[in-house]
Formats: C-alpha cells, structure tokens, sequence
C-alpha cells in the first residue's frame, strides 16, 4: 500500500480490461449483422413478392423490360429500399439522441420525446403545414423541415431553462417541464386540427402517428448525411459524456470545456429528432428503450453505448415498420403507434424500477 | 525559497452576495500538505470550489504565477486535480472505467493507462475492487475511487512505469476525502497522500478530523468569523484560544510528544 514505486505492472487488470472491450466489440458486429437481417427481412417482407432473378432482368436488359419485372423493380427500387434505408437512419438517429440526451442529463429517463422535443417539433411542424401554403405554397417541405428544427430547438432551451439549478439539470423538473409542453402542443395540434382544410388535417394526423410510409430517396438523402454528420459529432463527445456522467462540475475539474460540449450536443441532438420528426412524425420512446438494452449489452462507457444505441436504434425500428406492415396487412398501422405500444410500458417499468432510489 | 504552486493574495470569497471569509492570504508550496478547517458553513468548500478556477471569479489567485482564469480548462487540468465531497454517477460504471476516466486528458496506448490504473488502485488499497460496478460500493470505498481518479489526472503523460512520477508543480484539492473512511483507510489515506507529497505534490485538504490530519501537515488554516483566524503549523496553530474563537465550543488539548496535540472536548 505504501509502496509508491509499485512498478509491476498488473497484467490482470490489463487482461480484463483488453478481454472486456473485445467481448463488447463482439456483442456491436453482432448487432450490425442484426441490422443486416432485420433490413433483409424488411425488403422481403410485403405483399407483393419480388424476385432476384425479375431484379436482374431489368437491371441487364437492354430493351425494356416486361411490365411485369418493372413493376418488380419499382417494388424494390421506389418502396421497400427507401423505407428500410429510412427506417434504419431514424432508429439510429433516435437512439443516439437518446442515449446522447440521458448522457447529458444524467438520467436514464431522459428521452428527447419525453421532455417535449418532439411535441414541440410537431407543433411548429404542423403550424407550418396549415398555415404556410396559404401564404406560400411552393417551398412547404422544405419549410416544414426548417419549422420542426426551430421547434425543437425552441423546446430544447426552454425546457433545459426552467430545469437549471446551480449544480445541474434537475431532472424531475425537466420530465415535468416535459409534460407541460407534450400538453400545450397537444393544445396546439388540436387547435390546428381544428381550422386545417382536409389536406392538411390528413397530413397533420399521420404525421402525430408517424409513419415511414412516404419515403423516398431525397428523404434518405437528408436523412443519411444527418446521421453521417451527427454520428461524428457523439462519436467525438464520447469521451466529454463520459465525463459529463460524473456531473458537469467534475467534468469541469477534468478540463473538459463543459459549455461548449454542451451546446454541441444540445444542438445535435435537436437537428437529429427535428430531421426525423419532420420527415417521419413522433416516433416515440426509442430514445428512452434502445440506451437502457444497450446498457445491459455493453455496459455504460459511451465508446460501445453510444454506437449501440445507433445500431440496435436501427434494428428496433425496421422490426417495428414490419410489424406495422404486416399485423394487419395490407393495412398499414402508424409506426409511431408501434413503438408507443411498446415504449410505453416499457417507461413504466423503469419507473417502477427506480422507486426507492432517493437522488434526483 | 521555493516558488509556490498556488498563492492567494488577500482574496474575498463570497458566495452569492453574502461574504464568507475576507482577506485570505496563503501560499501552496510544493511538497506541502495544508489542512483547511473551519466549523460548518464557515466557506472552506466554497474556497476549494474557487480555487478549482472552474468559474471565473477574478480572484487574486495564481497558479504558477498566473492567474486562474488565464488558465485554459485542459492545461489546468493538467496540473491540479479536484475531489469533490460527494461524488458519485446515476450509471454503473465499473470502478477501473472511473478510474481510466480520470486519464482522459492524455493521449497514451491503453497498456500503459491500465498500469497506472492498476499502480494507483494498489496505492488507495482498491486492487480488489477494481471490475466491480461502482453503484455497489460502499460510500468510504466510492470515496477512495474518486480519491484514486484524482491522483491519476495529476500522473504526466506517457510516464514511465518504473519511474516514480514526479508531483512537482502539481495540486490536488480534496474537501473532506476520510469522511467516510474507517480508521484503517484513513491512516492508509494519509500515509499515502504524504509519501505523494514527498515526491513534490502539493495537497490541500478540508477536513473536520484535525487529529487525523494534523501529524501529516505541515500547514493548517483556521477558518471562522469571516477571516482566517490562524495560519501556521499545526503545533502553532493547535491552541486553545484558536480553536475556541473557531468552534465557539470548549476545547480540550492533550500534548504528545514530538506530534501536535490531540484536540477533544
């Protein structure tokens, strides 16, 4: 114990530590096989059925193609690829903002759902959607886009205002705050619902659902360069989450800039849920399940939660857009009821899981 | 002389807008352990807390002869570490990941960061804890991990193993870092912290043990009534008028030879 200059160095510790990281190495090439399988799956899965030998045809020929393996073509190429490459964009994004927002917050109830992103998302979303063709119809997507991501991060900074406390986020007035706003952009939607015209009243109400259905290949364009820039951006803050689970004053004593880590994933984590709320609808609840299963797969240490969460994001989603697909096929159930039906729950046992712990 | 590692010109420390303590002059030298005691709410925390340099308070605080807030959070960091008085995380860290968190700063191979997590584990007695889920320890064993964590951040990058580091320069802040320790890892805290002070670190230390304290420092700062009541070493400043005027209770002291007198009541 008093021996300062302890030089043997302990192979043991060495060993675990080497043997642990490869064993959660394994458990993350696992779960990219998964989002193999699972997207395989989701391309097969419908009611029309394809065929390799159709897709090659078409691809080879040089006349055109009988109407038939077009059509087989068009299944693939238009539908099922967009909205399995989709799927698999939103669950990684909602998983790593998740998992980025509990980091941040210090609380595995953190979801950016939970605390009114995504309800303020929604609501601006869907003012824009009523209000703006009135005025000026011809940039609308794009406009919608714009509309969610100030949303969100309207939503973020004032839920994160009423939350501070001098040491902290508080988080049992962050969940309150939370359902507060879930409340007032309930009151908003409705509001819109109400004096909307039948276009935009349906689009509205899919969109509260949320749905993959609309994909196409400009929606995968922006979704997949949003999760190309923010799966840079947590994949450099690993270390500064780490730290910031400690709490920001030791992230602080460890030299970490701690405002400026702050505010980078702030904003992430609104551009990722703005992009996939305005381009999906809510999903809700991946950000809160996928963080907490991955925890028990990998551990805590943001180096493997973070692109778990990512990964089995992914594979969440394109199972639930299966389920949505073929439940009752060919009628198509909202994703975003999918993953409630099984989020939900799933909150209320964390819940339960957490009676008697007494910090906040 | 020595060049101090930290210097305190007359500083006021307030918190909020109410003053704590007014007119503090100090000095940290290198190789030196300074215990910080005062009764509760005296502004020994709030002290530490601003001599963290973490906010910027436009103290008249240098380290290295610069002031705290010329500092950039990462070379600071380099150079003096924090232990909180309660510290803790809501995820279930393994104690050698907390312990590895504490080299974040530097840019090494994992081998050598282990040995030294491995080195320094042994140093606070925590080898058997080490892969253990820091949720479940106790609050004393906690307490020694984050003790151990600072220790590490204060290790220069890319030390040799079989090379004693040398702490020169360095400056660990602790506030109350035995509070929950029994009084075998108390001593072995104490021991351990003097032999890192022998190698050139400098430590500041709140502490309401001033009998465990004491024989190990060799500077003791009496807080209370708004100023420093008494500065000096641990036999100079042990007395009874000092302590009462501090603890405004009756104190009793008992002589030892050759070591500071144990304080009672």
């Amino acid at each position: 114990m008093t021996n300062l200059s302890a030089s043997a160095v302990d192979m043991q510790v060495n060993r675990h530590i080497v043997g642990r990281d490869a064993r959660r190495q394994q458990i993350l090439t696992v779960a990219l096989l998964a989002v193999a399988v699972s997207a395989w799956l989701s391309v097969s899965l419908g009611s029309y059925q394809w065929q390799w030998s159709a897709i090659w045809q078409y691809l080879t020929a040089d006349d055109t193609a009988a109407r038939n393996v077009a059509m087989q073509w068009y299944v693939l190429w238009d539908l099922r690829l967009p909205r399995t490459l989709m799927a698999i964009c939103v669950g990684a994004l909602l998983g790593m903002a998740g998992c980025a927002m509990q980091g941040l917050v210090r609380n595995p109830l953190a979801d950016p759902g939970l605390i009114g992103i995504s309800g303020g998302t929604a609501a601006a979303a869907a003012t824009s959607m009523a209000v703006l063709p009135l005025y000026w119809p011809a940039i609308t997507p794009f406009a919608t886009v714009i509309a969610a991501f100030c949303g969100a991060l309207l939503t973020v900074a004032m839920v994160l205002h009423m939350a501070k406390r001098p040491h902290g986020v508080a988080v049992s007035t962050l969940i309150l705050a939370g359902v507060a706003i879930n409340a007032l952009t309930g009151t908003v939607i409705g509001a819109i619902s109400y004096v909307a015209d039948d276009d935009a009243l349906r689009q509205i109400s899919y969109w509260t659902m949320g749905s993959l259905a609309g994909a196409n290949w400009l929606q995968v364009a922006m979704l997949s360069s949003c999760l190309l820039v923010s799966a840079c951006v947590f994949w450099r803050c690993r270390a500064a989450l780490n730290l910031f689970a400690l709490g920001e004053q030791e992230a602080a004593y460890q030299g970490l800039n701690v405002t400026r880590y702050k505010n980078l994933l702030l904003w992430t984590v609104a551009f990722a849920v703005a992009l996939a709320t305005a381009l999906c609808g809510i999903i809700g609840f991946i950000g809160l399940v996928i963080p907490h299963i991955c925890r028990n797969l990998v551990g805590v240490d943001q180096r493997y939660l973070m692109p778990a969460s990512g990964i089995l994001g992914s594979v969440l989603l394109v199972l639930s857009d299966c389920v949505s697909r073929s439940l009752f096929s060919p009628l198509e159930i909202p994703i975003g009821i999918i993953t409630s039906a099984v989020g939900a729950p799933f909150f209320l046992y964390l819940l339960y899981q957490q009676r008697g712990r007494t910090d906040d | 002389m020595t060049e101090p590692v930290l210097a305190i010109h007359n500083a006021t420390v307030s918190r909020g807008n109410r003053t704590l303590i007014s007119n503090l002059t100090g000095q940290l030298k290198p190789g030196e352990m300074t215990a910080v005691v005062g009764e509760n709410g005296c502004g020994k925390s709030t002290l530490l807390f601003h001599l963290t340099g973490i906010r910027n308070h436009d103290l008249p605080v240098t380290l290295h002869n610069k002031p705290l807030s010329a500092w950039s959070p990462s070379a600071m960091a380099k150079q003096r570490a924090v232990m909180q008085q309660h510290p803790n995380t809501p995820f279930a860290y393994m104690t050698d990941e907390i312990l590895l968190l504490g080299r974040s700063l530097y840019k090494e191979p994992l081998t050598l960061r282990t040995a030294w997590v491995a080195t320094v584990a042994e140093w606070f007695a925590l080898t058997h804890l080490l892969g253990r889920d820091i949720q479940s320890l106790s609050g004393g064993e906690r307490q020694r991990i984050f003790l151990a964590k600072a220790v590490l951040q204060l290790i220069p990058e890319h030390q040799p193993l079989n090379i004693t580091p040398d702490f020169h320069g360095k400056l660990l802040l602790l506030d109350e870092p035995t509070s929950a320790l029994d009084l075998r890892h108390q001593r072995g805290v104490m021991e351990q912290l003097s032999l890192l002070a022998k190698r050139g670190l400098s430590v500041l230390c709140i502490s309401h043990d001033i009998n465990l304290v004491s024989p190990y420092c060799q500077q003791m700062w009496v807080l209370g009534e708004g100023i420093c009541i008494a500065q000096g070493t641990p036999q100079q400043v042990l007395t009874e008028p000092v302590l009462t005027r501090c603890y405004r209770t009756p104190i009793e002291l008992i002589e030892r030879p050759g070591k500071p007198p144990l304080v009672t009541h």
